[in-house]
Order: structure tokens, then sequence, then C-alpha cells
């Protein structure tokens, strides 16, 4: 900067955007406020230092740049969540990131005055200007409430202005108190009653606080006691209802499961075509090596494998968010506490544990709802154990070698798979809620809003900022990792084997003989001799022989140890490689199947025996329920604990868990004489 | 408050209330934790309060809003059934 710099420049106070936070009571439509407000300029950030996750934007009004920075919800300014601790922090400018914000938009519901008046109590108090937005003031007026807001902006000190953040109604007067206050900022300081003067003088230091709170809302809101939320009593009597209760919520759920698979099928496929056609159009621009092979298998390939499960993940949080905003989450959790207290989980844990079954890592990030640490951390630790999207083709190969004509059978082993993962995660819950993470299920309190409509852009928002956490949390890491993996099954490189050699002569004798289709299916086995001694001598096939001595037990050749090894990042992997390790081909495997199932099904070993043993498939199915073969999980888990100590437990005690109950499988199968 | 009530009733658990009549909160005896997440909802001394469903969880109308809140801790709730006449429930 040069030294006349200083003097050119306009006052840091107008340059400067101004700081604007937007606070209020959760379900008080903070965040449809914010997203009416700042339109699609929204970035999703954390708070420094936590995983706590803001949505912030800048826009222009008033010929001034307004940083507006939305607040996880509060209910007070003493914090009972880490979410809530870090919003009042970010308020208060107390925080490690702290400077004060400019303006404070306080967010109330108008259906809900009394309550939300409650936190205004105390924001008030501080000494930053504050704006009061009674949002959802439509439907306030359709229940028959009326608020007066000018006497309430005159006993409150501080602007008041009715808005629709759904409608838009009210977002103009909105903006122009806005650009007023940031004009003034410097010079108001909101004042409130000394009734509140006197904290201390009660038992509880909150009563004058809700009297006051009370007083001032009964005065300037008509037709108090209307009809309001009658409708959501009403809906309420079936959906909170002991039994009711539990049918609807499990058939919500039925309903979301259905749509995850259902409409993310067609997506999934032309992602995966589309990973597919890049690799096919990169391996024609490349040279045949080990370059092409890297960005083909390694890169593309690896990447193409977490991205492909990006539409089932956006259903998820798509439908989750929906249901948030309807109000239909508390329910859930209510309905569910009783049950998940048995086990010593809060109810609010249920609907993760639930995610997992499409995927463990948007599950492990929406257990920030959990109000307890150690409630949150079993519910994280657990979450894995779950069958997840991830698990479905190992299931699909393995059952179909368990039972290739009995689809009953197959159906049931199927649903089976399933519950053990279940069993396993509460079992876990139920264990080390007695041993590492001791302690009582914190007691449910928990608000019931009012139904309403959801709003499908808030959700549609919230879908792409999660999406975008999952796309960065685990798509750097599986990059690595499927880089990694890549080396170890490339190197060190070894000569073709003289059978593929002889294919490939015989190949091209035939092509002489004007036979093409014989000639390339020729020229296709010889490649898939050679991939398969390629694979067999690399590092990954070495380290698959060494680890058989421990893998014997659970009736394991070192062909699976290897497809274990393989697919410890991600455990879809394991079918693919058993496909290159029996001379199948990764390629021809995924366009007909069963050419994998009869080549394993055929496969030996030294002794003439088959490989795949009932005793083994059921120990390999078990394996695959239960262990951790998924890193980017534990980073996931790293981040949302903030430590590698319970990234690194979960992987060692889900590793043990599979190992131990793949071993008592085949022995006890052995033993009974199945196999 | 009215003050033609004879004996205040005697304080009783949460769990224990009628259903739909107006009470008001005595004492909460919980954990710190608890008891400021019952406060920051709510549920403290002197505030008033309605049984609207039981079972556990079961449903409570404080300050305009419905809660659910677990047995065990409503259970550590007195609350005192208030006077018809003077509670404008």
């Amino acid at each position: 900067m040069s030294a006349e710099a200083p003097q050119l420049a306009p006052p840091p106070s107008a340059r400067r955007p101004a700081r604007i936070v937007l606070l209020g009571n959760p379900n008080a439509g903070k965040t449809t406020l914010f997203n009416a407000l700042t339109g699609l300029r929204a970035k999703t950030a954390n708070f420094p230092g936590t995983t706590v996750t803001h949505r912030m934007g800048t826009i222009e009004s008033g010929g001034r740049s307004l940083h507006l920075v939305d607040l996880p919800g509060m209910y007070s300014l003493q914090p009972t969540t880490p979410e809530e601790r870090v919003a009042v922090e970010a308020f208060l400018g107390s925080g490690p990131h702290g400077t004060k914000p400019d303006v404070a938009i306080l967010v109330a519901d108008a259906t809900n005055l009394e309550r939300n008046l409650f936190l205004a109590s105390q924001v008030l108090e501080q000494d930053i200007p504050v704006l009061l937005a009674l949002n959802m003031i439509d439907v306030a007026e359709a229940e028959g409430l009326h608020i007066d807001a000018g006497g309430l902006a005159r006993e409150l000190g501080c602007p008041v202005v009715p808005v629709s953040a759904r409608t838009g109604r009210g977002l103009d007067t909105l903006l122009a108190a806005l650009d007023e206050a940031v004009q003034k900022s410097a010079t108001r300081i909101p004042i409130i009653q000394n009734a509140l003067a006197c904290t201390a003088c009660s038992s509880c230091p909150f009563q004058n606080r809700y009297t006051w709170t009370e007083t001032v809302a009964a005065r300037h809101l008509k037709s108090h006691r209307a009809a309001r939320g009658r409708k959501t009593e009403a809906i309420d009597r079936v959906l909170t209802h002991p039994v009711g209760g539990m049918v609807a919520f499990f058939s919500v759920m039925a309903l979301m499961f259905y749509l995850i698979f259902q409409l993310a099928t067609l997506p999934m496929d032309l992602i995966d075509h589309l990973f597919v056609t890049i690799g096919n159009h990169v391996s024609a621009w490349i040279p045949e090596g080990d370059l092409q092979s890297l960005v083909v298998n390694g890169i593309i390939g690896g990447v193409g494998g977490i991205l492909v499960f990006l539409p089932q993940i956006c259903i998820l949080f798509f439908f989750l968010a929906l249901l948030e905003d309807t109000g239909y989450l508390a329910r859930a959790a209510f309905v569910m506490d009783r049950l998940m207290r048995r086990i010593g989980l809060p109810g609010k844990a249920f609907v993760p544990l639930l995610s997992a079954h499409a995927c463990a890592i948007p599950a492990i990030m929406a257990t920030r709802v959990i109000e307890d640490r150690r409630d949150r951390l079993i519910t994280i630790l657990i979450a894995p154990l779950m069958t997840c999207s991830a698990r479905i083709p190992v299931y699909t190969m393995v059952i179909a070698l368990l039972f290739p004509s009995r689809p009953g059978l197959a159906a049931m082993t199927f649903l089976g798979a399933y519950g053990v993962g279940i069993a396993a995660g509460l079992l876990s819950a139920f264990v080390m809620k007695r041993t590492i993470l001791p302690g009582e299920t914190r007691a449910l309190v928990l608000e019931l809003p009012n139904y309403r409509f959801p709003s499908i852009r808030t959700s549609f928002l919230h879908m792409y900022d999660q999406a975008r956490m999952f796309v960065r949390q685990a798509g750097t890491l599986i990059l690595f990792i499927s880089i990694l993996l890549w080396g170890l099954a490339t190197y060190p490189k070894s000569e073709a084997p003289p059978e593929a050699e002889a294919l490939q002569a015989q190949a091209a004798a035939v092509a002489e003989t004007g036979d093409a289709e014989r000639a390339a299916a020729l020229e296709a086995e010889a490649t898939y001799v050679a991939d398969q001694h390629a694979l067999a001598h690399s590092l990954a096939g070495r380290i698959g022989h060494w680890i058989e001595p421990v893998l014997a037990p659970l009736g394991f050749n070192w062909q699976i140890g290897i497809g274990i090894v393989t697919s410890f990042a991600a455990r879809e992997v394991i079918v693919s490689t058993l496909a290159v390790v029996y001379g199948v081909g990764s390629d021809r495997a995924e366009e007909e199947p069963t050419s994998l199932h009869d080549s394993l099904r055929s496969a030996r070993r030294a002794d003439g025996s088959p490989v795949f043993t009932t005793a083994t498939g059921f120990s390999l199915l078990v394996f695959y329920i239960l262990a951790a073969q998924c890193l980017p999980t534990q980073a996931v888990t790293r981040k949302e604990t903030g430590s590698w100590k319970w990234a690194a437990f979960q992987l060692i005690y889900m590793t043990v868990l599979a190992y131990a109950a793949s071993l008592v499988t085949y022995q006890a199968l052995r033993a009974f004489g199945i196999s | 408050m009215n003050t033609t009530l004879s004996a205040p009733p005697v304080p009783i658990p949460l769990d224990t209330l009628p259903l739909g009549v107006c009470a008001i909160v005595h004492h909460v005896d919980a954990s710190d934790d608890d008891m400021r997440r019952l406060m920051t909802l709510g549920i403290c001394a002197g505030r008033r309060l309605e049984l609207i469903q039981r079972g556990d969880p079961m449903i409570l109308r404080v300050f305009g809003t419905r809660l659910g809140v677990s047995r065990r801790l409503a259970a550590r709730v007195l609350a005192q059934v208030c006077d018809h006449v003077a509670c404008p429930h």
C-alpha cells in the first residue's frame, strides 16, 4: 500500500461492510428470512475452530454492503447446547472470533409472541442495536392474532417490522429499517424496562423476565386466545400417540427410504455412466501405461465410486430438511424417545441412525442435534454399523453365492443382514453406555413447534449445503486413498504370465481367420489373466498372502484377503477386486454378475475344496456387515468429535467386532457340519 | 393474584397433574443442566403450565408452546393446581 492510501480511502466505518446477525428461537423462520434476504448468494461456513456451521451472505442496501450471518437457533442467551453456545458467542462478540455485530435482527415467530419475546428481553439488554422482525405475520393474522407493532416498538425501544419471509411481505420495510439502524448504529443503544433490572431477587433468575414477557405480549397482542395451535393439537393427537405415532413414524421413514432408493437409481446410473465415459475419453488421450491407469482407475474410478452415492445423500438431506421444516422431526424424536432410552440413547439419535442406512457420513453430520456429548459420541460411533448403500453390492454378491436358486432364503438373509447391523449397533451403544461413556441419557425436553407448510426453497438450499460438505469431506480424502490403493494394487509390476501370452497369440491367430468376435473374446481373456496375475503379485496381493494366516480362521483365503485390503477405504470395491482376482475382469462382472458368481462358485483351494462354502459365505457376510471398511467415515468422525482418538476407536472396535463375529460364525457353522 | 384463595394446594409432581388443568410451578429439583434446559423453555418457579397429553414423554403447554418432557424429568418438577378464577388459562 502506498503512503497516500490512508488519506484517500474513505473512513473505515463507511467502507467496511456492516455486520448483521440474524438470531432467534429455533423454528422462528430465521433461515427462511435469511434466504429471502440474501437469495442464492449465501455461503455456508464453519465458525472458526468448531463444526458448527452458519450461512452468511453479503447484500447491497442503502449504498452499503451488509454482511449477514444466520446464527443457529437459541432460546436464551444461556446456552444449553454447543451450537447455542457458539451462536451466543457470535452474537455477543465474546468468542474467539469476535467482534460485536453492528446490528442484530431478532427474528420472532409472530404466532408465538410470548416465547419469542423472552429472548428479546435478553437480547435488548446488550449493547447492540436490535431490529425485531415479526416473522410469519401472515400466519398469525390468519389465526386471528393482531399484534400492535407500533406499541411493541415503543415499549421495547427498538424498531419492530412485521414480515413474512415466505411471501416476501414486509421485506422492503425491514431492509429500510436495517439501513437506518446501520447508519445510526454508533449512537443508538436500546433501552429496556427497568422491570428487568432486578434479576437476583427471586429463586429463579428467569422469573421476572417471564413475567415481563407475558405482560408485554399481553399488552400488544389482541385476540390472545384464538384458535391458535388447534390444528397442531389435532394432528399431534395422532402423530404423538403411543401407537399411532409409531405407525406414522415408521410409515414416514419407509416412504423416505423408498424415495431414496427409487428416485436415486436413475441419477446414480447417470453418474456411474458419466465417470465411465470420462474414463474412456481419458484413456483415449493418455497413452497406455501407468499414468493412464492412475488417472482412470485410481482417480476417476475412486472419485466416481463415492460420488455415485451423492443422489441418495441429496434425497436424504432434502427429505429430512422438509420434515424438519414442517415440525415433524421434533415429533419423531418425541415418539422414539422412550424406545431409544432403553438402550441409553435419546430419541433424537434415531433419525441419524436411520439416515446411516443410506450413508454413515450424513448420519454422523446429523448427530449435531443431540445435546449431550456422550449421547452424541455413542451415536457417531455406532452409526457406521447400520447397513449403508455401499454394503448392498457386497451383500448381493455374497447372498447370490449362498442361495443362487432360492430367492426366498436370499431375501430373508438380506433382511437378516440389516437386522444384524442394527442389533450390533444397539448392543454396542448399550455396552459403551455402561463402560467407556457412562452417564444417564439426557432427559427429553423438546419444543413441539406448530406444524406448518415446509419451504421447498429452504429445504433445497439446506440439501445443497450438506451435499457440498459431503463432497468436500469425503471427496478429498477418497481421492488420496484411491491413489494409495491404486498404488498398492499396481506395484510392483510383474511380467505377464505365459498363459496370457498364449491367449494373446491365439487371439492373433484367430483374428487372421477373420473371426473378429472370437478374437476379441480371447483378447479380453488374455487381459483378465494378465490383470489377475498382476494383482496377485502386487503389494496388495502380497498383503493378502501375509494376512492369510490371520484370516484363515474366518474361512478366508488370500484372494479374499486382497479383497479386504483393497476395500479398506470403500467396501463395495471388494466386488470388483474379486472379479479381477478370479480372472473375470471387473467390466465383465458388472455387465453380467452371474459370470462372477459362477467363477467364484467354482473357485477351488489348493487342496481342491471349494473356496466359497456356506460357512465362508456367511462369515464374509458378517464381516462386511460389521467391519469399518470406509475411511471417509473415520475422517468425518474425527471432524465431528474433534479428535483422532474417537475415529481410531471406531475403526478398531468395529474391526475387532467384525473379526470376532466372523470367527464365531465360521467356526460354529463348521462345528455344526455346515460347510 | 387471587387473595381469596383458602389454603394453597399441595405441590404435586407434574406427571401426576390432572389433564387440561392449569398449574403453577412451585419448584424444580433437577440437575443444573436439566434445570437450565427446563428454565430456558419456560418451566421454572412461578410459571403456569398445563398437562395436555399423558405418557412418557408427556406433552405440556408452557408459555404458548407445546413441550415434550420425559416423565423422569417431569417427576422432578412440583406444581400447584391453580385456582380457576385467578388463572387466565
